[in-house]
């Protein structure tokens, strides 16, 4: 057999990458924090096991059994030159998630004088913002910080001129987190969709995909402009984000669920079970966030070299100005996702196949109905609504292969290794939860 | 005459039964093999293909003229190669140059071979292999270099894997060796046949540029083989199940057969299916290649029938019991549903998918990889056959990055929004008011003109019910109408 016809290895990693200095927006939060972590050749595996050697994640009740090898991070992920990049975080309050060699700054993104501060001080090549409320906060705050702050960030970092220590140094790059969902309605099925798709504005059932919409929107238009003193712009649009530190995202709820769910529970299905759905493991989504910056700190560079306003770059090449889909490139049956996370968490025999209950679609939202009208009555909130339902039995998954072909973007760490890390992190968490509590009742 | 067994199989499965009937009445083959202008020597050929192939003999003998003859020559060649081979009672001194030589003796006029044990059961083919020699000299050329090439190369393969001791003693090892013994054994049949088609120029030329397309199509078929055959091979004490695999189950492979063992053997034999899922898609890539109906027929049958036995032996403890194949009346359905087009195929592979899904159980160590793989499939024949109308999204988009559409910031209340809820909080309860009100006032109206609903609530208690269904069966009773107010008034 030729012998390259069945490498399905990852390609070597490439040499290093030089990013400047880079200042991560929300770096203390769940994305922002995976992003310093990356940046910075993984600190969080040296702190965890001493060695950084290869965790093995032993879970279930017969041990072994699902025995799981977590390989290292920092040996699968393209590595950052550390000489020829230093990391600095903002964040509102800068107390939990910490890393060793990031500068910690504290700051109001809707605020710009307190962002011009940190800028004076940080002088950044690149600003990577991560920051956003979870989907389902206030409408106020999903509006103050994901369209005012992000039009609030652009233009302080467009506007060198206002802290720039020599006047001349500019911020280069500005690559913004926005959500896959900017392209859906929240209640249609959605198959390997692409970047093609029009923003779906006004979102009548998702404030929160019309902010990242509205933010992206403008994030893009200021691609380059001279008001934002020639600053690149992109895009990254990441779908269901799963990994260590999700505190609210969909590994989270399911965690959480197969800590305290009754077994029946378990057992239900809500619709036929045939949707895809797609996770993205927090690795990969700030990968394609770093690839997407060097791809714009290069295009930088060739605009300035060429003279040429775009650089000579063929626009099917080009990353400026553009947003980024980013997936595991693997899209899983949503509950099947479910049922794997329910039995990795220990809850052995759910999800056997005659013992699962699944409910018409129909009949599902009519409950959903119900919940909502008893929560409303109560005043309190149920864990089922017709959202959910909806979420859980429709399709919803994209095709990556814009980020792929543009920025040579790779899943290293596939769905099921980022499920599973979620799964180990969940347990360490509930752990050290109860450790803690118990250490309070000592010293009571 | 058939079986007993199998008429009353019909009756219970008239569907299937509907599709041999179908088969057998309505399926117009794309070219008929045209006898009146056959020489006597290819009917000789003809007459070998039927009898040493079950299941190809059909589809080649339905194939384009132009292809008809040399795919069937290539067919009874590798067979031939292949008695040679699997036959235990020739020395592998004496096999191994045979082995090598065997395309040499393509052109060797009246070449045939009597060396076979006499229960071999080809043997025949090759005491009378001059007549595919005569007629292998007629053909094109092209044809001829394509076939000698994969022959010299399957033979030297075959060649190394019979002097090769650790195989024959403990079997394959790794999954890699796994995909190799494949390759030699199916992967080069892909590769003869794909150059012939782009030779004929009934395939796309761009096949030839993703040759591990080919490989995969040739793998796909004898992987699922190999995952059906466990049983049979394990009597003939043959191992292809790569111990890469069954070492994570079982730490001897013998253990896989005992019948205390078989969640076990379940697991191993899932995550088998599992490697052979992985070339699924790239087979309908494959398909997607072809330009003529015939060929596509010949390339599709094989594929989809693979398809349905990996569904049928996935998560089956029967598979360990004994040798299971589909039915005759399935295998009628995929044939039909497999001489159309790609996208009858795509909808086999995705029932069938999904067949493998619903069997699929979260206690498998490979629960969410099988999963994932079933989801591949199905991404990827959403990319060549979307179900949504991609030209006008694309459209809607591009007008919407012209008008700046969506720029506009919303002008989202929150008062409002919730103010729309609790509206429609308002209706619903308003409604379901109304219907409490009108079935209520009915209700009393009904009590007023006499309705004896005591004597209703009594005859619909638990333990009347054994009652209420006899009334129901027998006609003279009283009978209960839904409409008990008219029951009352008769």
């Amino acid at each position: 057999m030729p012998s390259t016809l069945y490498e399905r290895e990852l390609p070597p990693l490439p040499p290093p990458k030089k990013l400047g200095t880079v200042l991560v927006i929300g770096g203390c939060g769940f994305l922002g924090r995976s992003v310093v972590d990356q940046l910075l050749n993984f600190p969080s595996e040296k702190q965890s096991s001493q060695t950084a050697q290869t965790q093995s994640a032993s879970l279930g009740p017969n041990k072994g059994r699902y025995e799981y090898n977590l390989e290292p991070l920092s040996t699968r992920y393209p590595p950052i030159d550390q000489a020829a990049t230093t990391v600095h975080a903002l964040d509102l309050r800068c107390t939990k998630n910490r890393l060793p060699g990031c500068t910690y700054h504290e700051a109001d993104i809707t605020d710009a004088d307190q962002l011009r501060t940190v800028f004076k001080t940080v002088q950044p090549d690149v600003v990577i913002n991560t920051a956003s409320p979870q989907f389902d906060a206030p409408h106020a705050i999903l509006r103050k910080v994901n369209i005012d702050g992000t039009k609030t960030l652009l233009d302080v970092a467009g506007n060198h001129k206002s802290w720039s220590k020599d006047g001349d140094k500019r911020c280069r790059a500005f690559v913004h987190t926005s959500s896959s969902s900017v392209i859906h309605d929240a209640q249609s099925d959605l198959k390997n969709a692409d970047e093609r798709w029009p923003y779906h504005v006004p979102n009548k059932n998702e404030f929160y995909s019309e902010t990242k919409a509205v933010a992206e929107r403008m994030v893009l238009a200021a691609n380059g402009g001279e008001d934002v003193g020639g600053m690149l712009t992109a895009a990254v649009r990441p779908a269901g984000i799963t990994g260590e530190g999700d505190m609210g995202g969909i590994s989270y709820s399911i965690c959480k669920t197969a800590a305290v769910a009754p077994g029946w529970q378990l057992n239900l299905q809500l619709g036929e079970g045939d949707n895809l759905f797609d996770t993205t493991y927090v690795g990969n989504v700030v990968l394609g966030l770093l690839l997407v910056a060097e791809g714009l700190l290069t295009t930088s560079r060739r605009v300035g070299e060429s003279g040429v306003k775009d650089g000579g770059i063929l626009e099917h090449e080009r990353i400026d100005g553009e947003a980024f889909i980013v997936t595991n490139d693997q899209p899983c049956y949503f509950w099947e996702i479910t049922r794997f996370m329910y039995s990795r968490m220990g809850r052995e025999g759910v999800g056997a196949r005659d013992k699962v209950w699944a409910l018409p679609q129909d009949f599902a939202a009519l409950i959903g109905g119900l919940s909502e009208i008893f929560g409303a009555l109560t005043g309190r909130k149920g864990k089922i609504n017709r959202q959910t339902v909806k979420y859980s039995c429709i399709h919803r998954y994209y095709s990556c292969e814009k980020l792929k072909r543009r920025c040579g973007y790779i899943p290293v760490v596939g769905v099921e290794e980022g499920l599973m890390r979620s799964v180990k992190w969940f347990r360490d968490w509930e752990e050290n939860e109860a450790a803690k509590q118990g250490q309070e009742k000592k010293t009571q | 005459m058939p079986s007993a067994s199998s008429v009353v199989y019909y009756l219970t499965h008239p569907g299937e039964l509907r599709s041999i009937i179908q088969w057998k009445t309505w399926h117009n083959a794309v070219h008929e093999r045209d006898e009146t202008k056959e020489t006597e020597n290819q009917k000789k050929c003809f007459h070998y293909l039927n009898k040493t192939s079950r299941s190809f003999a059909a589809v080649i003998q339905e194939l384009h003229p132009e292809l008809l003859m040399p795919v069937c020559l290539f067919y009874l060649i590798l067979r031939g190669l292949d008695t040679i081979e699997d036959d235990t009672s020739i020395s592998a001194k004496k096999k191994e140059p045979t082995l090598r030589n065997f395309y040499t003796y393509l052109e060797l006029d009246g070449w045939n071979y009597t060396e076979n044990r006499p229960e071999e059961k080809d043997r025949d083919l090759l005491v009378n292999f001059d007549c595919v020699v005569r007629e292998f000299k007629q053909q094109k050329q092209e044809y001829r270099d394509i076939i000698a090439d994969i022959t010299k190369r399957m033979g030297n393969g075959m060649a190394d894997y019979c002097l090769n001791a650790e195989f024959n003693e403990k079997g394959v090892d790794t999954i890699r060796d796994y995909d190799m013994y494949c390759y030699y054994v199916a992967g080069l049949v892909g590769e003869g046949l794909t150059s012939m088609f782009v030779e004929s120029k009934f395939g796309n030329p761009a096949l030839l540029d993703r040759p591990h397309l080919q490989v995969s199509m040739g793998l796909f078929l004898q992987k699922t083989n190999i995952i059906r055959d466990i049983k049979e091979d394990f009597e003939d004490n043959r191992r292809f199940w790569p111990r890469e695999i069954w070492s994570n189950h079982v730490d001897n492979f013998s253990d896989l057969l005992k019948p205390e063992n078989r969640e076990i053997a379940l697991n191993c034999s899932s995550e088998m299916v599992l490697n052979a899922l992985d070339h699924a898609d790239e087979c309908l890539f494959y398909l997607a290649g072809l330009r003529e109906q015939s060929v596509f027929n010949f390339c599709a049958i094989p594929q989809s029938m693979a398809i349905a036995t990996l569904a049928l032996c996935f998560r089956n403890p029967k598979m360990f019991e004994r040798n299971v194949k589909i039915t005759k009346g399935e295998a009628c359905q995929l044939m039909l549903e497999s001489t159309q087009n790609l996208q009858v195929v795509c909808d086999v592979f995705k029932k069938y998918t999904r067949i493998i899904r619903r069997k699929n159980v979260p206690q498998d160590p490979n629960f969410l990889k099988i999963s994932i793989a079933c989801g591949k499939i199905e991404q990827f024949i959403e990319s060549i056959f979307p179900s949504a109308n991609v030209k006008e999204i694309v459209a809607k988009g591009e007008l919407q990055r012209k008008l700046g559409l969506g720029a506009v910031a919303p002008k989202k209340d929150d008062k409002k929004d919730d103010a729309q809820w609790w509206d429609s909080l308002y209706l619903f309860l308003m409604v379901m008011g109304l219907i409490v009100v009108v079935f209520g006032s009915m209700t009393l109206t009904a009590w007023a003109l006499g309705a004896r609903f005591d004597l209703i609530f009594k005859d619909l208690m638990p333990s009347n019910w054994g009652q209420l269904k006899q009334e129901f069966v027998s006609h003279d009773g009283p009978r209960i109408t839904s409409s008990p107010v008219a029951h009352q008034e008769l």
